[in-house]
């Protein structure tokens, strides 16, 4: 398990998770619509909604998902948005947290207050993600 | 294999979330802005409807399913829902103009039992060849 705690917050937890699915060819628009709605709801920053858009556009844009489908579960919690990215493809969740980079630097952990893979070895197909 | 597949808690202010999902679809998948605004509005009607008709005020888990399948040059959405089915009255009865409207602004639609008989799904197909004269007036 890899995690980059940013500050030590209780776990999202929501009664129904949503969850999306959708194909990679559309992924970017929906993503991003969604995404803005949800940072929106969760009372975020508009600094912060931009984060959640670029996170949107980071997850739909990698090479990383399994059966070329991006799938993302989401809920809302005392001001965060947990996002669920998976199931990705093998070596997937490490690729989607290290590899997409700007300048060197990793986008998500720069993005997002949470990083985690979920899972370890080959069973390591989903990423967690916190932005507050 | 669906374009889209969106679950969500049946609330209202997910409805919203369906709406958008369903518009980047569209953006996605090169629809017209004239057909993208009739897809829209009738999975804004079908969505309201499950969230105020499919289930009663003190069900948990009330849940509303998007699904979208893009074929050639058609759209091909349904909303499902896991509610009492059709024919109950829930009391909530609005103007009766959902499904009339619904039905204006698709290209087919048919509403019937969901899988295994469970619920209630709307079955609405949408066309890019819907959208004569977009944008002629100034819509992008």
């Amino acid at each position: 398990m890899v995690t980059t705690p940013m500050a030590a917050r209780s776990s999202v937890q929501t009664a129904v998770p949503s969850r999306i699915e959708v194909s990679a060819i559309a992924a970017g628009p929906v993503l991003a619509r969604v995404f803005g709605i949800v940072g929106a709801r969760a009372g975020l920053s508009l600094d912060r909604v931009s984060d959640l858009l670029l996170l949107a556009d980071t997850i739909a844009d990698a090479d990383v998902h399994a059966d070329a489908r991006v799938t993302v579960e989401f809920s809302i919690a005392d001001g965060q948005v947990e996002l669920v990215v998976g199931p990705l493809a093998d070596g997937g969740a490490e690729a989607l947290t290290s590899s997409p980079k700007i300048g060197g630097v990793a986008v998500l952990p720069r993005l997002a207050d949470q990083v985690e893979v979920l899972g370890s070895g080959a069973d390591a197909r989903r990423v967690r993600l916190v932005v507050a | 294999m669906s374009e889209l597949h969106l679950v969500l808690p049946a609330a209202p202010e997910n409805v919203v979330v369906a709406r958008q999902a369903i518009t980047g679809l569209c953006e996605g998948l090169g629809f017209p802005s004239r057909a993208t605004d009739d897809v829209r509005l009738a999975v804004t009607e079908a969505c309201t409807n499950v969230v105020v008709h499919a289930y009663a005020a003190d069900t948990a888990a009330a849940q509303l399913e998007v699904e979208a399948n893009a074929v050639d040059q058609d759209l091909h959405i349904t909303v499902r829902d896991q509610g009492r089915g059709m024919g109950v009255f829930t009391g909530a009865a609005g103007l009766g103009l959902g499904l009339p409207l619904i039905a204006a602004l698709t290209r087919a639609v048919e509403m019937r039992a969901g899988p295994g008989g469970v619920g209630t799904e709307i079955a609405m197909t949408f066309s890019k060849d819907d959208a004569d004269g977009d944008d002629a007036d100034g819509r992008a």
